[in-house]
Order: C-alpha cells, then sequence, then structure tokens
C-alpha cells in the first residue's frame, strides 16, 4: 500500500469538554475554534465546529476539489499544547 | 506513512439485494456467506451474517460499507466494519458490473477497516487503523488489509 501528503492540518481547541462517563466509555470533545491546513493541492482555514478524526473524509461541491471526495485518506496526528497536527496523506 | 500486513481477507457474496433508487443514490445490499481471512497474526473464518451495504452515488463513486463478524481459528470473535470507496473509468466499472474479473490496478477501491473485539490475544485489533485495498471478483471481494504503523 502506498500513500501521498495530501496535507497539513493544524487545529486549534477551546477547554475540553469533559462529557463524562457514557455508554461506549468516558467520552471527552474538543471543540474545535479555528485553524488551518496546507498543501500542494489545497491550502485554507478551518471554520469553527467538529472534532477529531482518524480516518478523514471529504466532501465538496467545489468542482476544483471533487477530488477530495473520490479519494481515502489517513492522518496521523501529533497532540501539542495549543491543539493537534494532523499530517494528512491521501491513499493511493 | 507506513503499512505492514495485517491478513488478506476472501469474502463471498450471495444473492445481492437491489434495494434501488433512494434519496443518496442508488442502493444494493450485498450479503456476505461465508469467507476465509489470513496473516501473520490472525487467521480463520468469516461467518455468515453479515453484509456489504453499498451506495452508488451520483458523482459515480460507489461508498461500501462492510460489516462482518470473523471468527479466529483459536475461536475469538472480531467485529469488523469497513468504509470504502470504489470507481474508476466507466469502461472499467462496466466490466466489473458484468461479473469480469478485471485487473485491480485499473480502478481505485480502498477502505478503512476497524475491529472490535473482547478477546485479550487480538486485543491489539482494538487499537489500530487500517487500510486495505480491494479486488473485485466475481465471487465476492478480496481485501488485502495493512496496519498503519
Amino acid at each position: 500500500m502506498r500513500s501521498r501528503p495530501l496535507m497539513t492540518l493544524r487545529l486549534s481547541t477551546a477547554p475540553v469538554q469533559d462529557i463524562g462517563a457514557a455508554p461506549r466509555g468516558t467520552r471527552v470533545t474538543f471543540p474545535i475554534t479555528g485553524g488551518s491546513f496546507e498543501g500542494e493541492r489545497l491550502r485554507g482555514k478551518v471554520l469553527p465546529g467538529g472534532y477529531f478524526r482518524t480516518v478523514p473524509r471529504f466532501e465538496t461541491a467545489e468542482p476544483k476539489y471533487a477530488f477530495l471526495n473520490r479519494l481515502l485518506a489517513i492522518g496521523a496526528a501529533e497532540i501539542r499544547a495549543d491543539g493537534p497536527v494532523h499530517v494528512i496523506e491521501e491513499l493511493l | 506513512m507506513d503499512f505492514q500486513l495485517l491478513m488478506t481477507l476472501h469474502v463471498a457474496v450471495g444473492a445481492v439485494q437491489k434495494v434501488g433508487a433512494v434519496p443518496h443514490g442508488t442502493r444494493v445490499t450485498a450479503p456476505i456467506r461465508d469467507g476465509r481471512f489470513e496473516g501473520p497474526r490472525l487467521r480463520g473464518q468469516v461467518l455468515p451474517g453479515g453484509g456489504d451495504w453499498t451506495l452508488l452515488r451520483g458523482d459515480g463513486v460507489l461508498e461500501l460499507d462492510l460489516r462482518v463478524t470473523l471468527e479466529t481459528d483459536d475461536g475469538a470473535l472480531i467485529h469488523m466494519t469497513s468504509f470504502g470507496l470504489r470507481h474508476g473509468l466507466p469502461d472499467v466499472i462496466a466490466a466489473l458490473a458484468r461479473g469480469e474479473h478485471v485487473d485491480p490496478d485499473t480502478y481505485y477501491f480502498r477502505t478503512t477497516p476497524r475491529f472490535e473485539t473482547g478477546h485479550p490475544k487480538y486485543a491489539f485489533l482494538n487499537r489500530l487503523v487500517a487500510v486495505a485495498s480491494g479486488d473485485r471478483r466475481p465471487e465476492g471481494p478480496i481485501y488485502t488489509v495493512y496496519e498503519i504503523l
């Protein structure tokens, strides 16, 4: 299996929301307050809202970025004090 | 990123259920009859009762949602779910639809399996993210599943 870089995604998170013991375990939500992403084929900013994923999926109506609708990606995240940094690669 | 072979998974599909045009696309469900999986750290059979819930989207991409129970040769049960995408040039997809065997390098067929098990020996599966490449054969797909390191 091979993959190639898609983008690096930097997220800023607000204080965690500790939801506590839920049926599937202890759930904690990280509100996303913003961020940025940058890659060879796309770059921009992250709008507030949403939360963590490790197998990113994309949906867009913009023809220029329709290639994102057709790919599967994988992300390796590094947790930093100001929020996680995800290095996202397209699965080839 | 680096990958390590986890297993090869063969599944045999039964008669498909053509649900037809639904709000998000065209839905076809493929019941899983049985199957086999084999890798360095696990091997066994696919139990009957699973399925692959597919949706052909308006942009021509097929979404797959495979849900099966794996039973290892030493008796552990593993719940596996796998979201995937399949698409390709129209003539390639048409050949697949006719039930022909097509070189899997000529189309995109990738999935992201996830596992759940309560068996301590296989608990490592609960802790990994995997990816798979698919080879759609007339009798059912063959997935080569890799652990992301």
